[in-house]
């Protein structure tokens, strides 16, 4: 075999020159012709029983092509894993931003003017705003048919927690909360929405499960999954926010309706109110640890935020009950979530999916336990550490498991051991880990495996097919590499195309840190079959074996003797002729060796490959204002193999601004059910200017489930970023955060507090 | 969010910009940057009939520091401001006032006029006016008039000027003894913020280089309008610079006192108050102790 030569080296992202010198077309650049613009009308209240909608004004508007309500639609519940969706609010709204109605005009313009002459009566209802206080008894119900508000609940537990904890040495008991944070894309959620004369719709959408958004939209318009097809065009971010989305249905609905293509897109601020932010969780927390600091049991206790209907939320509060359980060898485990619905903007994936609320909780309170101890928190995370080849409480098989050596690399590259030893007023440092998943059976859950088609033309052209989603974060670049690097050309002999559901195979999508393992076993697989039938030509053009042949450079060649070699575009000019023009098709597909877990004990292995990490802050803490400034920050992440460094360093450095941002600034504040800092001059991201140096580390053990040995890191890149900045901020000041973000108004008066006691 | 149709001029002198104006009344609205009223206008908080841009009169974007009188056009830029070398040695608090308005794109389009114009309570070039004792020279079709900034705010986003009027330029009297200024201000980002609290302090020594013949303290988003500390700026006023720097403590609590900040979702006025009181004594140490050293 050749060596490996385009997996594992660093390529600018293959659209990247597009990107950057404005030739992309994302979704919210397209236009058909005869296309209409849509606009939502949206709840002022947060709970209102609707009396009576007269659009009549609306539809009388000149270049008003159609105002739809609840009372166009179908009228059928839906949901993407609940059935408490509706395309429009039926008798009542449920949040500042519910969808009322609906117009579609010839212009945005003319669209917006229309909304302002749409008559709705309410009468305002109660309304609750926290989820403590929406499973209060008496409180008022955001879903009649859901008593005590209450939209799921997970349970969970292996062991003997309680005999566990009271045998610890040291017990952290304490409360968290992670508050409620919007994913910030450069592009608002939208879609075009485009039908034919027999009813089939189109819909260019940039979102993050091409396939499986068909499948609630085709129920709640009353389609079959085959009228509903999906086009993907580039899009600017998701980050877990662009998966279902009413955004769309109302495209699609007044598409219905006018026969004509529907371009609806949300504005900023309506993506802020209506979109998908982060599930905020209050998450009770008891560790305990014997006298070496080898921890005994954990028990949780969480409660997450749905808000008004549910997207993923109760899989996110699931998954941040256990999913951390497999970072360390925990044995005495149990924990309880309950899922709230309140009258607020709906809540759902967020890079990290309650893991990162997890991690912040979880690598809290291993400081505080170690500080308990008097034990260096890095020696203590090594300790505990889980390894490779083993299996977690959860029955997780984990391959491949650098955390150790992230641990030694980030505390080696940060000076750990000389800054913690040299204590210097206002200025410290902080640690955390950090483990994941590289899919999760649990939630795509009829299979979670991942297929390619690859093509190759007369002209040698490779053209890649899947069914995943690049939304920037350089999946068609490794896609193309993996290709490349398994046919044996050079990289820009290969395309990655569009995600067109009547064309690309059926994919899960972008989440749970998949795309590299899931979809590039699938590209890999179809690569492999493309390459043994292309192989086969060239071995009869050479008389030779098919298992001789190898190709390298675009060169095919028989073992041995390299200078004897055939074109690549000619062994495919030659195979399309002799096959009449049929091209040379590879597929495949990747079959992981993944479980449901069981229902009742949550045991079974839900993820191929679990990528870990440990990321350290540098702190310093302004004593006037109480402003956190990370001053460094190191981010060792084992990734399995490498494909394409540059981009995991990318991923990694982003991934660190997002977790920064989170902890320091990033918060959606409602105030009496409405969000009140619904834009960028209120909702703070941080800007270039507040981002530290990150020096990322890519720690590669060969992971034998990934292709090419490699794993994940979209979301690992962000779960541990927050802990290690409060940890840190702990290590300068003495001040243990339990609540995001860390405002220095709160900051400074905690550490006023403390001068207090220390004096008194 | 869409932009209500209106008509748009861009006038091609100053004349015909205040005559534009005036002929519509409270409905028509000067263009400079853009910064604020393009904003505004899509949040459907001003909804002008008729705009006009003041980008064609070249002569009000000049910055003239050769006399005593240092004249600044209102359609100056911020970047502009931050940038002039002059400005840097006479009165540098302006300078660095500007410099952290918004961010780069921001500061290359917006206008110190509009800056003032737009009478943010938080407006971050309206503290160091204040402080320099600034003078509005204003336009209408009736004849040019002199403002004192001190007495141009009327309250959040209002002002003194009546439809038709407009700021052409800005005055500043050249410091006549040694001087030196510094501008704090509380952001919760390194850039792209509004200022929660904004604390300029001015000082100027008098000829004999002995006596502070004038300190100001100018302060943002600490009341309804920008303002002075007077209280506190005549608790140092005659002394040196020695006397002054161990006032500090006291004269900072007169600075507080007299402001009224508000809470909102930005800060706590207890914050601002904190943050102020705090800023105040950093800012008045800097710049008494670089007129001791001088
Ligand atoms: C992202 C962002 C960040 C910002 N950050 C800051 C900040 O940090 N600090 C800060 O102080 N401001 C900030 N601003 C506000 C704004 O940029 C400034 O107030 C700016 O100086 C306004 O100037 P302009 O030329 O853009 O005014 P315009 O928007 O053109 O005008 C503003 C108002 O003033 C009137 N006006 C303009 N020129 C004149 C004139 N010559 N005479 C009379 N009236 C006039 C207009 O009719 C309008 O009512 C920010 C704005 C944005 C969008």
């Amino acid at each position: 075999m050749p060596k490996i030569q385009i997996v594992g080296r660093s390529y600018p992202q293959i659209d990247g020159m597009e990107k950057a010198t404005g030739r992309t077309r994302f979704a919210s650049d397209i236009k058909l012709a005869g296309m209409l613009h849509a606009r939502v009308l949206r709840s002022p209240y947060p709970h209102a029983r609707i009396l009576n909608i007269d659009t009549s004004r609306a539809k009388a508007l000149p270049g008003v092509k159609a105002v739809v309500t609840y009372a166009d639609t179908p009228g059928i519940k839906f949901g993407p894993r609940s059935d408490d969706w509706t395309i429009f609010a039926d008798d009542k709204v449920r949040f500042c931003g519910d969808e009322v109605a609906a117009v579609a005009a010839v212009d945005e313009d003319t669209a917006e003017e229309a909304l302002e002459l749409i008559r709705v009566e309410y009468e305002e209802l109660p309304f609750v705003e926290s989820p403590l206080e929406a499973l209060k008894p008496g409180a008022p119900l955001v879903h009649e048919d859901h008593p005590g508000n209450v939209a799921a609940e997970f349970k969970v537990e292996a062991g003997d927690v309680d005999r566990a904890l009271a045998n610890s040495h040291v017990v952290c008991e304490e409360s968290f909360y992670t508050n409620q944070t919007y994913q910030a894309y450069l592009e608002p959620m939208g879609a075009v929405a485009d039908v034919d004369l027999a009813g089939r719709i189109t819909l260019y959408a940039g979102n993050q499960i091409p396939s499986m958004i068909r499948v609630p939209y085709a129920k709640a318009l009353g389609l079959t999954l085959d009228q509903v097809r999906v086009v993907l065009p580039d899009y600017g971010g998701g980050f877990g926010a662009k998966m279902e989305t009413n955004t769309h249905l109302v495209a699609m609905l007044l598409a219905q309706k006018t026969g004509r293509p529907v371009r609806h897109f949300n504005t900023r601020h309506d993506d802020f109110i209506a979109g998908n932010p982060r599930v905020p969780m209050y998450i009770d927390i008891k560790l305990g640890a014997d006298k070496e600091g080898v921890i005994t049991g954990k028990e949780v206790k969480v409660i997450g935020d749905a808000g008004a209907r549910i997207v993923y939320s109760q899989i996110i509060v699931a998954t941040a009950c256990y999913r951390v359980d497999s970072l360390y060898r925990f044995k005495n485990v149990r924990a309880k979530g309950i899922t709230a619905y309140t009258n607020t903007v709906p809540t759902s994936c967020f890079r990290g999916f309650g893991n990162t609320q997890a991690t912040f909780v979880l690598e809290s309170a291993m400081d505080i336990l170690a500080h308990k101890l008097g034990m260096d928190p890095a020696e203590m995370r090594v300790k505990n550490s889980i390894g490779p080849d083993s299996v977690s409480v959860h029955g997780w098989k984990i391959n491949s498991c650098g955390l150790k050596e992230c641990v030694e690399e980030a505390t080696k590259m940060s000076g750990w051991a000389e800054k913690k030893a040299k204590k210097r007023p206002l200025k410290g440092i902080g640690l955390s880990c950090c483990n994941h998943v590289s899919g999760n059976r649990a939630f795509a859950r009829e299979f979670d495996g991942g297929a390619g088609i690859v093509r190759i033309g007369r002209d040698g052209r490779i053209s890649v097919y899947h069914g995943e989603s690049d939304m920037g974060q350089g999946q068609k670049t490794v896609y193309a590499q993996i290709a490349a690097e398994t046919l044996g050309v050079p990289l820009d002999w290969v395309s990655v195309m569009q995600v067109d559901t009547d064309i690309s195979p059926w994919g899960f999508g972008s989440f749970a840190t998949r795309g590299t393992l899931m979809g590039g076993n699938g590209v890999l697989a179809a690569s492999k079959d493309a390459f043994i039938k292309l192989a086969q030509v060239a071995a009869d053009m050479m008389e030779s074996n098919v298992d001789d042949v190898v190709c390298e450079g675009g060169r095919f060649y028989v073992k041995g003797s390299p200078d004897k070699s055939l074109d690549f575009k000619e062994v495919a000019l030659n195979a399309t002729d002799s096959n009449h023009g049929s091209p040379v098709m590879g597929t495949g597909f990747y079959d992981p060796p993944t479980v449901l877990p069981d229902p009742k004990t949550k045991q079974g292995n839900i993820s191929p490959a679990y990528p870990f990490g440990c990321q350290i802050a540098e702190v310093e803490v302004d004593p006037t204002t109480g402003k956190v400034t990370v001053t460094n920050f190191v981010a060792a992440h084992d990734v399995g193999r490498a494909i394409n460094p540059m981009a995991l360093e990318g991923q990694i450095q982003g991934g660190v601004a997002q977790g920064l941002g989170w902890t320091l600034m990033e918060n959606m504040v409602t105030n009496k059910g409405k969000v009140a800092n619904a834009n960028f001059l209120d909702y703070l991201i941080p800007t270039a200017l507040d981002m530290p140096p990150v020096e990322p580390k890519l720690i590669e053990p060969y992971e034998p489930n990934g292709p090419y040995g490699a794993k994940g890191i979209g979301e690992p890149a962000i779960n541990p970023t927050m802990s290690a900045i409060t940890n840190a901020i702990y290590d300068a000041t003495g001040v243990r955060i339990t609540e995001l973000p860390v405002s220095p108004e709160k900051l400074l008066a905690e550490m006023e507090k403390l001068k207090g006691s220390h004096e008194g | 969010m869409r932009i209500k149709p209106f008509e748009y001029h861009a006038a091609s002198d100053l004349r015909e910009a205040v005559q534009m104006l005036s002929e519509e009344g409270a409905d028509a609205r000067a263009l400079a940057g853009g910064t604020d009223l393009v904003l505004a206008m899509k949040h459907k908080a001003v909804l002008p009939k008729k705009v006009v841009s003041l980008h064609r009169i070249t002569e009000m974007a000049a910055i003239n520091t050769e006399g005593d009188e240092i004249k600044i056009g209102a359609l100056a830029t911020h970047s502009e401001l931050a940038a002039h070398l002059e400005l840097q040695k006479v009165v540098p608090i302006l300078c660095q006032a500007v410099s952290l308005i918004g961010s780069w794109q921001i500061r290359n389009s917006a206008t110190i006029g509009g800056n003032l114009a737009h009478a943010s309570p938080a407006a971050d070039s309206a503290a160091p006016l204040l402080a320099l004792d600034a003078t509005l020279v204003t336009t209408s079709p009736s004849g040019d008039e002199n403002i004192p900034l001190a007495s141009f705010f009327s309250g959040p986003g209002a002002t003194i000027l009546h439809p038709g009027q407009i700021i052409k330029e800005i005055i500043i009297l050249r410091p006549q003894g040694r001087s030196s200024g510094r501008y704090l201000k509380l952001m919760r980002k390194r850039a792209v913020d509004l200022s929660q609290a904004g604390v300029a302090f001015q000082a100027e020594l008098d000829p004999a280089g002995e006596k502070l013949a004038k300190v100001a303290i100018g302060l943002g988003g600490m009341a309804p309008t920008p303002i002075r500390a007077p209280e506190a700026e005549g608790m140092l006023e005659g002394l040196s610079c020695a006397e002054a720097l161990k006032k500090i403590p006291s004269v900072a609590r007169a600075v507080v006192a007299a402001t009224s900040p508000i809470d909102d979702i930005r800060a706590s006025a207890a914050y601002r108050k904190l943050v102020a009181e705090a800023f105040f004594k950093q800012a008045a140490q800097e710049v008494l102790t670089s007129l001791t050293a001088g």
